[in-house]
Parts: C-alpha cells; structure tokens; sequence
C-alpha cells in the first residue's frame, strides 16, 4: 500500500465525520460551524488570506533558516572544539528556557511590530532540536571508520565531510520533521502575541469577532501548511537517504 | 618492512598496555601476533598504523614514521568491523581510498571487486552485504592503493567458523599473488599458522613478545586437519599456555 494513501483516507473522512457530528449533535453554527461554511469562507476570503498566510510562511521559513544557521555552526564548533560545548552549553539551556513570550514582548517594545521579534521567537523554538540532533549525530560518526581514515592521512576537513556530516544526516532530517512544521506554528504564536499581519493576528481577530467559521479556516490552513512542510521534509529525506531503504 | 623497537605504551589509567616490544616483519613476510584478550595486540599494530603514539621505542614502515608511510600511501589498514561508509556503496567505499590518497598508480576498484567475487554487488551498501562480503570490501579498501605494507587486525574476527575458514583461505590466495608484507593481530591459532610465516606470541598485559616461531610451508594450508598444520598449532598452543596460565 501507498504510504500516502491513509493520509488521503483520513483527510477525506474527516469532513464526513465532522459534518456528521453536526447532524447529530446540531451545535449552533458559532460554535462549531460546518465543513461547508468553513469551505466558504476559505473561497471568499481567499486573497486576504493567502496574503496573510504568506507572511506567516515567510516568518516561519525566514525564522527556520537562521535557526539552521545558528545551530550547524554551533554544531559544528562543538565537534571540533569540545572545550567550547562545556562553555556555551549551561548558557544555552538559560536561553532554551527563556519564557519567548517575554523575550519577544521586550523586542517588540525595542523594535516595534517588526520582522524581527517573530524570527527571534521562531529561532528559539526551532533552534534546540536541530542543534541537539547534529551534535549527537555528529558524535556518533563510527570511530573505526575515522581510524581508517586517519590512516588515509585524511585531513580533519575530509573527516568531517565524509563520514561525520553523512552520519549526521539522518539525525538532521529527523529533527527537521520536529522543527520545521514548529516554525510555522512559532510564527503563529509570535503574531499571536503583537502583530497586525498573519495568520496568528488573524486568530485573534476572529476570536475577537466571534468568527467560528474564520477560526476554523485559518486552522485548516495552518494544519495544511505544517503537513506540507512535514511532507517536504520526509521527500527531501528520502531523496538525500535513499541508501537506508535499499 | 615493519619495525617495531623497544615500543611501550601506557593509556592513562590503567596498567601500560605494551612494555618493550621488539618485531622486525621482512619485507613480503606475513607476521601474526597471538596472545590472550587485552595483552596489546591491537595497541601494537594501532601504533605501527599511526593511530597511536608510543611513550617509549620507535615504529617504522620501510623506514618512515607511520605517519608518512601513510601519507605515501604505504600502508593499508583493515579492522576487525568493517570501516565502511553506510551511505556508499561498496564500490563507492573502495574508491574513497583514492580520493583521499589519490596515488600515481592504483588497481580498479572495480576490477578489484570483482576479483574478491563481488562484481555482482559493486552498487550494493554495506547494510545489503553479507558480514563475510562485508570484510572482502574492507580488505579491498586496505588494498586498492597497493600498499606495500598491510596491517589486519583480527579481520575476521567477528565471523562465524566456516566463513573464517573460507576468507582464510581466500586471503592466503590474495596475499599470495600481491607479495605484501604484513602483520596480522589474530585470536585463531589456526588462522595465524594458515596464513603466517611466523607467529610473534605476547604475554598477558603488559604485552610483551616472549616467543617467535617459524611456520613451516607444510603448515600453511587451507586445509586445517592437514598434519603439518595439526602439529603446529599444538606447537603455537603449547608455547601460549607457557605463559599464560589456565583460567580457573
């Protein structure tokens, strides 16, 4: 069987259940509106909210490539140089634990409704289990194999490239299947917090109104988004380790 | 050749690992170094390798420092796990030898692969090889850039009984046509007199080379029940348990 095709089968039958559950049960539509309205507003509303959605997309990815940055660097210098992991390290669990909504609210009170406070949200959240997943599979490159090529008289560059860095590949997709789709839920809860675009200030907009229907919209498209980007990175990881399923 | 003088080595915390050990391997001579788990035999051929630095003696490969002869590509290393890159394949991982070493003069990995009985596996990964293939790949890496000089440390010594004995005897055949000088860190007495020209046997740790003894050619045979080989391994085993006293 397609590993695709239960995916297909639930988002089909989930509208089925869910316009089920309101023959039977009959809520009022401002508490739980139907698929067809939800269905609705995404197709009247669809420029406002493709607008808003494409800045959240930028936020998140925006967000998650600095993050990406931050951590393989760090990662890197940890490998190299375990003098610097036993220093940064404490500091950066201080900075894990950071409350992001007060870090971001001082931002914002610093730069204003900028760009800026949501990457920095968007990194925090993202950032740890891209660095923790290549740290640990950077460590755990086969010593027997960097022996041999010690003995190749490889350069420490080429013991990195080609057996540390493969060995942390699969560790680096496996923490892109976590991170990536939190990006995009960071960014929403960073305009959550103070913004006037995406689909976060959206969220609070609707709730404001009472916008069920709207609600339920912008939740579609964020659940879409995040099952996109996990798809994204399980088609990206299947390409780069395609030798694992041999 | 291989020369090992007066070496010793110490790992911190712990009891030295190896204490004033002599070997002189002649060139195309194979040499194997027997004796009980953790009495240095490993340390020993990791040092003549360049992976460890000895506190006291000296190593040489054809009169360099390990650490050139592996420059030169003088050396070849196989370990007992095989040292292949999970995402290459086999071909791929022989061929990693030469793009790191890049010498002026190589075999064809693909030839060579083909020679080990692996032409039909040349774009399989290590995780679809067989562990006896596997090691064939791992020989082939240590041998592809044609070094003069080889090193195995217990290479077949994660295997079962009856593929031992096949690479065994596979191995004698290959060294046989290449003429390389080598030294062999083995735990099978058999092994060492099937392969061996002489046998360096270590006394429990501190490692040290308390006996060599010659393989006679009658000994040296694919055939272990043959009753040359017979008499020498209850040589080799007699001389070990000399010193090495009996587990209680």
């Amino acid at each position: 069987m397609k590993p695709w095709l239960p995916v297909l089968g639930v988002a089909a039958l989930a509208p089925l259940a869910w316009q089920a559950a309101i023959w039977i049960f009959a809520p009022p539509p401002a508490l739980l509106p139907s698929p067809a309205l939800v269905a609705g507003v995404l197709w009247s509303e669809r420029r406002e909210l493709a607008g808003h959605t494409l800045v959240t997309l930028g936020e998140a990815v925006g967000g998650y490539a600095l993050a990406n940055l931050l951590a393989l660097g760090l990662a890197f210098l940890f490998y190299r140089l375990r003098t610097a992991e036993a220093v940064l390290a404490p500091w950066l669990v201080v900075a894990k634990n950071i409350p992001f909504p007060a870090l971001a609210s001082i931002l914002v009170v610093l730069l204003g409704d900028t760009l800026a406070p949501k990457l920095v949200v968007v990194v925090l959240v993202t950032f740890f289990p891209i660095l923790a997943n290549v740290s640990q599979g950077l460590r755990s490159a086969d010593p027997v194999l960097v022996d041999r090529l010690r003995t190749l008289h490889a350069t420490p560059g080429q013991i990195f490239r080609k057996v540390a860095w493969p060995a942390a590949l699969p560790a680096y997709f496996a923490a892109h299947e976590i991170a990536f789709t939190g990006s995009i839920i960071a960014a929403i809860a960073a305009e959550w917090l103070f913004a006037q675009r995406g689909l976060g200030y959206l969220i609070v907009h609707a709730t404001t109104q009472f916008r069920t229907d709207r609600l339920f919209a912008v939740t579609l498209i964020a659940s879409a988004l995040a099952i996109a980007a996990y798809g994204l990175v399980r088609l990206a990881a299947a390409r780069v380790l395609r030798w694992r399923r041999l | 050749m291989i020369s090992l003088s007066q070496v010793s080595k110490h790992y911190t915390n712990g009891p030295a690992a190896v204490a004033g050990a002599d070997l002189a391997v002649a060139r195309g001579e194979l040499v194997s170094l027997l004796g009980p788990s953790g009495c240095g035999k490993s340390t020993l051929l990791r040092i003549a390798a360049g992976l460890e630095v000895p506190d006291a003696g000296t190593a040489e490969i054809d009169g360099l420092a390990p650490a050139e002869a592996c420059r030169r590509g003088a050396l070849g290393v196989a370990f007992q796990r095989p040292a292949l890159v999970p995402s290459r394949t086999a071909l791929e991982n022989v061929a990693l030898t030469l793009e790191l070493l890049r010498p002026a003069a190589a075999l064809d990995p693909r030839e060579l692969l083909e020679t080990f009985g692996l032409g039909a596996f040349l774009h399989h990964y290590p995780h679809q090889l067989s562990g006896g293939m596997q090691q064939r790949v791992n020989i082939a890496c240590a041998l592809v850039h044609g070094p003069a000089v080889l090193l195995l440390d217990e290479p077949f010594g994660a295997l079962d009984e009856l593929t031992r004995a096949d690479l065994t005897a596979w191995l004698r055949g290959v060294l046989a046509r290449t003429g390389q000088t080598v030294l062999l860190v083995t735990h099978s007495v058999e092994e060492a007199v099937a392969l061996s020209h002489r046998i360096a046997m270590l006394s429990p740790r501190p490692g040290r080379i308390r006996a060599v003894l010659d393989v006679p050619a009658a000994a040296r045979t694919d055939d272990w029940t043959a009753p040359a080989a017979i008499a020498m391994v209850a040589a080799v085993r007699r001389q070990l348990r000399e010193f090495v006293p009996a587990a209680a």
